[in-house]
């Protein structure tokens, strides 16, 4: 079925529900009494028995309207990705992904750049499929490892207490490099923690990036107000209050994400993590799988002009 | 250092990322179908307690 079917569909299931919404009222409200005795006399001959099963059949259509119209409004969210113009364009952006990508082996200097091109490229895929607009923009970052003692990472959040045997404990800190939109209500810049995942906190690994790093695989945080189900087992409180904390502050910017390891392959350790958020709950919908899909690509090309500059760090 | 969107222009993938942008922004019923969404609900309520009262 064609995405414009669909939507005539959709609107038209709404409408039909209006319709038959005001008419029901309007049959009750008007001829009530006759309704009531053709349900009673129950006999086709009977006018008011008539106008007894157009109102049945008008209740009914104003109940199930609505429920049609939402299904097909849940098949335009998937199929919004198969429209012949967003796939030209998709294709437009694969191939000026990997144009950059030989530009970058040719001049080094060009990989910030083309980064922040490929972020921002993301970034719109993800806004294209949850129909966002200013008002509920997406953003997206990047984070670097370093290791536990770069004096870039002056500021380390959500560390483990005694701080100095969780600093210990750290095998990287994970760094926002870039964000691929400059918003004046970003969060402020900081450090997270990564835990040795075979040393004695590797059950104190937090949510989102830090985890996605270990894991080697996308972690979603679809509503930031409800974390219960996402805390490793050994997380401190402490750890847990603070952060809850901070998505309080940030809620108006961030309110879901997800965290997307930057891999070359499959067994390697990420170049980076790719954090995508939004402003409201569900940030890859009710299809996560469709949008990550269709961000895969564009990760591998991330990498490949990640690791032009950069020697991956070997586990 | 962060970088901003300002130091992109030129990137090519910056340039796709703008188009398809743009058609996002065109696509964009979603305001519209929230509020259809939201009326069928409240006329569906309005119908039913016309219903319950008058009957």
């Amino acid at each position: 079925m064609k995405l414009r079917t669909i939507k005539t569909l959709k609107y038209a299931f709404y409408a039909g529900a209006g319709i038959a919404q005001l008419g029901t009222a309007y049959l009750v409200f008007s001829k009530g009494d006759d309704i009531k005795s053709g349900i009673q006399l129950l006999k086709l001959s009977s006018t008011n028995t008539r106008l007894a099963f157009l109102w049945c059949i008008a209740a009914l259509v104003a109940f199930y309207a609505p429920v049609f119209a939402r299904y097909f409004q849940g098949l335009q969210d998937r199929l919004r990705l198969n429209d012949k113009e967003f796939v030209e364009l998709y294709k437009d952006s694969l191939q000026s992904a990997i144009n950059d990508l030989i530009d970058v082996r040719e001049d080094p200097t060009k990989s910030d750049r083309v980064e922040l091109g490929i972020l921002q490229t993301i970034v719109s895929l993800v806004q294209y499929y949850v129909g966002t607009n200013d008002e509920t923009r997406v953003n997206a970052n990047l984070m670097v490892p370093l290791s536990p003692d770069d004096p870039d990472c002056s500021n380390i959040r959500f560390l483990e207490t005694p701080r100095s045997e969780a600093l210990k404990q750290c095998r990287w800190l994970l760094k926002i490099d870039k964000w691929a939109l400059f918003e004046a209500e970003i969060p402020p810049d900081f450090c997270l923690p990564v835990y040795d995942p075979d040393g004695p906190f590797r059950n104190r690994i937090l949510l989102g990036a830090p985890l996605a790093f270990i894991q080697r695989k996308t972690v979603l945080l679809n509503n930031t107000k409800r974390l219960r189900k996402h805390w490793a087992t050994g997380v401190s409180t402490g750890v847990k209050l603070e952060m809850e904390r901070y998505f309080r502050n940030e809620r108006k910017v961030l309110r879901s994400f997800a965290s997307i390891p930057v891999l070359k392959d499959a067994k390697s350790t990420p170049l980076a993590i790719l954090n995508i958020q939004w402003r409201r709950t569900k940030i890859f919908g009710s299809s996560a799988g469709l949008v990550q899909d269709l961000l895969l690509p564009l990760l591998l090309v991330l990498a490949h002009v990640r690791s032009v500059n950069e020697a991956p760090e070997e586990e | 250092m962060t970088i901003t969107s300002t130091d992109s222009q030129s990137s090519r993938s910056a340039l796709s990322a703008q188009k398809i942008n743009e058609l996002a922004f065109r696509n964009d019923d979603r305001r519209l179908d929230m509020a259809l969404s939201i009326l069928s609900y409240v006329a569906g309520a309005v119908a039913l307690l016309v219903v319950i009262k008058l009957f």
